[in-house]
């Protein structure tokens, strides 16, 4: 008889067991889709960074023409681009794409430090970051 | 002292276990659903990281240069390179949903459906601007994704 009565709290205690199990494992999901979307964001980041370095690595003497006719602006020492949600060139959008181009006079031409990186505003969190540097002959 | 079992103890033992095979059922299908939102996710960014990372190894790697051409009505990016004397190709080329690779000796029939299939996408096209080699996939979402690349030196042909 007394086991009879142990039926319910014993069923309650199970629920309550399960409930807290769901909870957690529907958190998990929730964390595995956002990671998902993070890396996909990620993937788009790193992508147009190595855009950027290849553009600039293909002449880095009409580089900063190139970009700012690409939509890029100037200004702190670097160029940058901002874009939304969506990677369309926005003002204050949500991403921005930083590229900073130092310029090293050498005996027979220059070199040039190049290092881009994307930026999650919202975040403050750098996304994706390439650095290269190019020498060119006689360039200036 | 014999205690009486109450019928509503019953009913409420029936309800919660009611409730929580409905529950957990629910929580299935919203795992089911969620994991395959992940797992698609996940497959979409390998898809486009493994095409471009393919393609740019391809092209940077391409002892000979590369070449714009179009084959049987397919864009297709030719590498050339000499193994013992003779001229080989890799044909880099878009057929039937799949990013294709064929490797073949220089001067060969082209049949699109011969190449090695390297990865499912929605679309891809490649396009040669000056020095640049520009790749643009498209993924099953139909967000489009472009990749620059630098060569040393290129040229476009019409074959």
């Amino acid at each position: 008889m007394q086991r009879k009565n142990l039926i319910l709290p014993e069923l309650l205690v199970n629920v309550l067991f399960f409930a807290l199990a769901a909870a957690i494992l529907v958190q998990v999901f929730a964390l595995a889709y956002s990671e998902g979307l993070k890396n996909r964001v990620k993937t788009e980041a790193m992508l147009r960074v190595q855009n950027v370095v290849e553009e600039v690595k293909a002449d880095p003497c009409s580089a900063e023409t190139v970009l700012l006719a690409a939509g890029f602006q100037t200004g702190h020492g670097r160029i940058f681009c901002s874009y939304d949600a969506e990677w369309n060139a926005a003002a204050n959008g949500r991403y921005e794409i930083s590229l900073e181009l130092r310029q090293t006079p050498a005996e027979t031409g220059h070199l040039f430090e190049i290092a881009v990186a994307c930026t999650d505003l919202e975040l403050e969190e750098t996304m994706a970051s390439l650095s290269t540097s190019v020498y060119q002959r006689g360039a200036g | 002292m014999k205690q009486r079992n109450h019928p509503i103890n019953g009913a409420l033992s029936l309800l919660l276990i009611t409730a929580f095979a409905i529950l957990s059922l629910l929580l299935v299908l919203i795992g089911v659903r969620a994991y395959r939102a992940v797992t698609a996710i996940s497959e979409e960014n390998q898809r486009l990281r493994i095409s471009f990372s393919y393609l740019a190894n391809k092209v940077r790697s391409a002892p000979d240069g590369v070449l714009l051409e179009t084959r049987e009505g397919i864009p297709v990016l030719a590498l050339a390179e000499q193994v013992n004397g003779n001229t080989y190709e890799t044909l880099v080329y878009f057929s039937n949903g799949e990013l294709r690779e064929q490797f073949a000796k220089a001067g060969q029939d082209f049949a699109a459906e011969n190449g090695e299939a390297i990865t499912e996408l929605e679309a891809c096209s490649f396009s040669m601007e000056e020095e640049r080699l520009c790749v643009s996939v498209v993924d099953s979402g139909g967000t489009p994704h472009t990749m620059t690349l630098t060569l040393p030196s290129v040229e476009q042909e019409v074959r």
